[in-house]
């Protein structure tokens, strides 16, 4: 708990000196996408890992942030500070409502109708042409940060998005070591228990996917603004796909977990981008290969080899720990 | 329980069931069975395998919505409510079927089981102040010194799928307890321990009464530890009530032996 608290804070204060050190631009697009991908794999990974059902829909949220903060700049000539908030709110009252119908399916059924949403979102906003202009999508999306200040370099963009993360990273820490985390994992680790226990199943999962809703809203909303452009594309499945292998490849319910796996699946990315055409394929492969081999991911592996090296767990270190 | 104040409220059960039925399809499990515990009191519920008790359980707590009958627990009728609604009002059960959060260990599983009082708004998960900093630190030392009660204090910080048999029922009323139940009912606790065990089980029990817990109702097939902690036992045959009383009169009652035993050749 304590120690992975220290990592992450850690891991903020190592990024926030990153855009004093590094000037390369493309260097900085990369670092903005990691942590862009790390906010949206934590929000997964709050309703993967604690409300323990499997969304293929979390891109519902993604895009409906995207979108609000997207209309509300171009409509309203709002500027960052006040959008990417609303984008947050705004998606977490979707994911209310989308929780209120999916929350009380379990296992396939959940999957399939977390799906079902987001796709007909993706059809709305693909159709509805009044509001969102169809598949023309809606451009020109501001850039400004207050009133006027805009935003004019890639440097203040990673601080946005750095911003963000910490305030995802927080959230979900603040969250996962609390009374209401615990009661998320005992529903997943057993719901009769949970129950006997006084944990609310329903209640206890729907805060965790609100709050997963609302951070993926936020950083939709952040992506709205730096790519100035928001499509029907951001309610499409590669996002999905994108987060899934960060989630599992770091490893889920764990908050360092998503983190490591956004940052290493954003750069392999990258560094795929030569075969192109087989890149799919290769990520395919990859989650295969963390099913079988690596069940709870990097994060997991990395505790099990923990678990081994430690010696015996005497009385007195369970005392220590307990104070 | 405290001395007695108000007799007209320290008269009324801790909990009352009346008439309780369960069918399930053309099958009747529990027919009209009626009975009530009373503040202070271990009572054993006891019956053949397929008798109908942990059909009761499941009604009690409500796990099963009973086709008939009411459930008053604390004078509140509970009949129908959701059971996390139930084990909120201090009725906390176990399961037949070992039921623990098997990842977690055995202090993680304690300190989840503190989940009602440690409840807090959302709000106050994200920034938490002094009052829930100070309900956490009492949560754990509370989840310490359960854990050392029920003699699990070397296995701290194994992980509950590590547990043996014995151990892992012994945590199972850990989590129970750590719900600070009024009333504890725990189906089959001492399943899976050898005798002496089940015996030093049956002295732990008996200290929580007053202490932990206001009343207990124990399910098991193990007589020596039933008949040494219960003050009264109930015996449910074909899902119906076949006698009642204390555990001498139990063991000398003959249907009772019948239903145990079958029927001596005339």
């Amino acid at each position: 708990m304590t120690l992975e608290r220290n990592i992450l804070l850690a891991f903020l204060a190592g990024a926030a000196l990153l855009p004093f050190v590094v000037s390369d631009q493309y260097i900085l697009h990369l670092a903005i996408m990691a942590l862009f991908y790390a906010v949206l794999a934590s929000s997964l990974n709050l309703v993967v890992g604690y409300v323990g059902e499997f969304s293929l829909g979390h891109t519902a949220f993604l895009g409906t942030g995207a979108y609000t903060a997207a209309l509300l700049s171009t409509q309203a000539g709002m500027p960052m500070w006040v959008t990417i908030p609303l984008a947050g709110l705004v998606s977490a009252v979707f994911g209310f409502a989308i929780g209120a119908i999916t929350l009380r399916l379990q296992g396939p059924y959940f999957v399939i109708v977390t799906l079902s949403f987001a796709e007909v979102l993706r059809i709305v906003a693909n159709n509805w042409i009044a509001v969102t202009n169809g598949p023309m999508g809606l451009a020109g999306v501001g850039q400004n940060l207050f009133g006027d200040v805009a935003v004019t370099d890639k440097a203040g963009f990673f601080l946005i998005v750095l911003g963000i993360a910490a305030v995802a990273l927080y959230l979900s820490y603040r969250f996962v070591y609390s009374n209401a985390g615990r009661a998320a994992v005992a529903v997943r680790e057993n719901r009769y228990v949970a129950q006997s226990i006084g944990v609310d199943p329903f209640g206890t999962a729907m805060q965790a996917f609100v709050l997963g809703a609302f951070l993926a809203g936020l950083a939709g909303g952040f992506y709205a603004h730096y790519i100035s452009f928001v499509g029907p594309e951001v309610f499409r499945f590669a996002f999905m796909a994108t987060m899934i292998i960060m989630v599992l490849l770091g490893g889920k319910g764990t908050l360092i977990g998503p983190l490591a796996g956004a940052v290493i699946v954003t750069v392999l990315e990258e560094y795929l981008r030569e075969v192109q055409e087989l890149r799919l394929t290769l990520f395919g492969l990859i989650v295969m290969a963390i099913v079988l081999f690596l069940p709870n991911g990097l994060m997991g592996f990395i505790a099990l080899r923990r678990e081994q090296q430690a010696a015996k767990p005497t009385l007195n270190a369970a005392k220590e720990r307990t104070v | 329980m405290t001395a007695t104040t108000e007799p007209t409220i320290d008269r009324q059960p801790l909990l009352r069931a009346d008439d309780l039925t369960m069918t399930f399809g053309g099958i009747t499990a529990v027919k009209d069975f009626s009975f009530h515990i009373e503040p202070g009191e271990i009572v054993g519920l006891i019956g053949p395998n397929g008798a109908g008790k942990t059909t009761c359980f499941n009604m009690l707590t409500g796990f099963y919505a009973p086709s008939n009958g009411r459930v008053r627990f604390k004078g509140q009728d509970i009949t129908n409510r959701k059971p996390h609604a139930i084990a909120r009002l201090g009725l906390v059960r176990s399961f037949q079927k070992t039921n623990v959060m098997k990842r977690l260990t055995v202090f993680e599983n304690v300190l989840t089981g503190h989940y009602m009082a440690s409840r807090q708004s959302l709000l106050a998960t994200f920034f938490p102040g002094e009052a829930v900093r100070r309900a956490e630190r009492e949560a754990r030392e509370s989840a310490a010194a359960i854990v050392e009660t029920m003699g699990l204090a070397q296995r701290m910080n194994a992980p509950a799928h590590l547990l043996s048999c014995g151990e892992l029922r012994l945590l199972e009323v850990a989590v129970a307890l750590a719900a600070k139940p009024s009333l504890l009912m725990l189906d089959e606790p001492a399943a899976g321990l050898n005798s002496h065990e089940a015996g030093t089980f049956g002295a732990v029990l008996k200290t929580l009464i007053g202490r932990s817990i206001d009343a207990l109702l124990i399910v098991e097939h193990n007589m020596d530890l039933v008949m040494s902690v219960s003050d009264r036992i109930v015996v449910l045959n074909f899902g119906r009530k076949l006698a009642e009383g204390r555990p001498a009169e139990i063991i000398e009652n003959r249907q009772v032996a019948e239903a145990y035993l079958g029927k001596a050749a005339a």
